[in-house]
């Protein structure tokens, strides 16, 4: 059987659980990773992700890390960290449904608020991700 | 009755041990030296390349069993503020650009890659 690569599937089920969320909907104005020209602020982006062999001898398996970007122009944190614990509830020890997967786990690994020369505020969450490839 | 048990050479197998475990230490600390210059070697590989600054920036500092790898100014012509928002700008994005990581490429490959390396430096140590 060969292997396959985890990091679109992941991409899938990590939009799907934020967009499926009517809390965080509620809060921003979409999720990308491409954010459309003049979209609205504040927004979640699905950004770069890392994935590692992560497998046994009788199967295959993967370590990915996904980070998770929130932007925001509310003047003051709030906004931000209140968007970024709404992705620690969604996220942090909750096993993502993964098509052709089994999800290990799922952990929150590191939040940084990121200094953005362009006025807007930016919040980095990563997660990591291990999964067994089942299909 | 009692039975009486004399052990001998004790002293000679806590100086060998001892004598191993610092082998043990200091092959440990060579790979620790050589899983930060792989981690350097990684950043450098991954980051974007204008002027060649930030790349050249990407340093390590080991003491003991201990290393940090990160851009550093004092590696740098930028001052520690400007050097501090290109290396997360260029690590996270901003809000037109997505980036391009190169930190976290490389540590986790420094994850998959170190227990390998310290089993190694151990066997090392232990045979002497």
């Amino acid at each position: 059987m060969p292997n396959v690569d985890v990091l679109w599937p992941i991409q899938v089920a990590i939009y799907s659980r934020l967009t499926g969320d009517g809390t965080l909907m509620g809060k921003i104005t979409g999720v990308f990773d491409d954010v459309p020209a003049s979209q609205p602020f504040p927004y979640v982006t699905i950004g770069a992700s890392t994935s590692t062999p992560q497998g046994a001898h009788d199967r295959f398996g993967a370590r990915t890390t996904t980070t998770l970007h929130v932007w925001s122009t509310y003047a003051g944190a709030f906004e931000l960290l209140d968007i970024g614990d709404d992705l620690m509830r969604l996220f942090d020890h909750q096993p993502l449904t993964v098509d052709g997967h089994h999800t290990v786990y799922m952990h929150h690994q590191q939040t940084v608020t990121v200094p953005d020369p362009d006025d807007v505020r930016h919040l980095a969450v990563r997660f990591s991700i291990e999964t067994e490839y089942t299909a | 009755m009692s039975v009486r048990i004399t052990l001998t050479g004790l002293r000679d197998l806590e100086a060998a041990l001892e004598n191993m475990s610092g082998k043990v230490r200091a092959e440990l600390e060579r790979a620790v030296s050589a899983e930060a210059d792989a981690v350097v070697r990684d950043a450098r590989g991954h980051v974007r390349r204008d002027s060649g600054d930030l790349a050249g920036s990407i340093t390590a500092e080991v003491s003991g069993l201990a290393a940090e790898v990160r851009p550093r100014s004092s590696a740098s012509d930028e001052d520690g503020r400007t050097l501090a928002i290109k290396a997360n700008v260029n690590e996270f994005g901003r809000s037109r650009d997505p980036g391009q990581p190169y930190m976290v490429p490389a540590a986790e490959a420094s994850r998959a890659r170190w227990p390998g390396r310290a089993r190694q430096a151990i066997e090392r140590g232990v045979r002497g």
